[in-house]
């Protein structure tokens, strides 16, 4: 049986915050934007999605004079990136039986 | 990265290339193990040639100053280095942990066996060589696992020589399980990390 995806982690950059985000105590967003060779404007309308979702917390700071913005995962965001996961798995599984 | 609806085999794939730059992020600099490698290594052989000479009595004095040297430098460092790491991965908290109960436990142990009028070396050499094997298994960095067989092997071989012969054993441990781990995590360090 099939298990819904979600749809806020069926875009190839907010599924790479996620996974980054899956193996760090915390990211700063130029990490992020390394990693993922995303460009700034778009890193940041992701990370505000994710954010909104509750799937991450952002927290901005300073660095000496220098603005640093700093992401971790929530519990509610593992639980969905988890969810996500298994879901995949699902239709794999499904492809394979067939 | 262009905002895209993923397949299941891409999506897979994205979760696994991320997950192995978190895998493959190296945050030990390997700083540590030389600066306490080289200090341990000058504080053993100074009061091994200190009790040679007969100044056996103030040689325990090595012991004391080579922590106030080693403490606010490593302190100094790794607020420094924090300060600038990009991200933070959870094996760092985990290793942060490891290391603040090897610290609490080594003092704690060096406390006891005065008290108890006991030679520490080679309990001493037992929680390094434990902290350095969780060490390296947390990083699978093989060297540090090497290097605490190596400090197992020298806890064992101290009941069997006399107290100064186990400075000289306790700096050779040293050598092997820190000083040499700690330069080829040093390298591997600045080769695989520039986030």
């Amino acid at each position: 049986m099939f298990k819904p995806l979600d749809p806020l982690l069926n875009s190839e950059l907010r599924l790479s915050i996620m996974s980054l985000l899956i193996g760090f105590e915390e990211a700063s967003f130029s990490f992020i934007k390394d990693k993922t060779g995303a460009t700034a404007g778009n890193l940041s309308v992701q990370l505000q999605k994710l954010s909104e979702a509750n799937y991450i917390s952002i927290s901005k700071s300073f660095k000496g004079n220098m603005p640093l913005t700093t992401c971790r995962i929530t519990p509610l965001g593992i639980q969905a990136f988890e969810k996500h996961v298994e879901a995949l798995m699902s239709f794999i599984n499904v492809s394979k039986d067939k | 990265m262009k905002e895209k609806e993923l397949s299941h085999q891409e999506s897979f794939q994205v979760i696994q290339e991320m997950i192995e730059i978190a895998k493959n992020k190296m945050t030990d600099t390997g700083f540590h193990f030389l600066l306490w490698g080289v200090l341990v290594i000058a504080a053993s052989i100074t009061q091994y040639f200190m009790i040679s000479k007969g100044m056996a009595k103030d040689s325990d004095l090595v012991w004391i100053i080579m922590p106030v040297i080693g403490v606010p430098v490593a302190l100094i460092y790794e607020y420094r280095r924090r300060k600038t790491e990009k991200a933070h991965s959870k094996s760092d908290k985990m290793y942060g942990y490891l290391w603040l109960g090897f610290g609490i436990t080594l003092f704690l142990s060096i406390y006891i066996s005065v008290s108890f009028s006991i030679n520490p070396i080679a309990f001493i050499l037992l929680l390094v060589g434990f902290a350095t094997f969780v060490s390296g298994a947390i990083y699978r960095f093989t060297p540090l696992i090497a290097g605490s067989f190596v400090f197992w092997l020298a806890a064992a071989l101290c009941p069997h020589m006399e107290s100064q012969n186990q400075l000289l054993i306790n700096a050779l441990a040293i050598f092997m399980g820190y000083i040499i781990p700690g330069i080829l995590l040093w390298r591997k360090y600045n080769k695989v990390n520039h986030v």
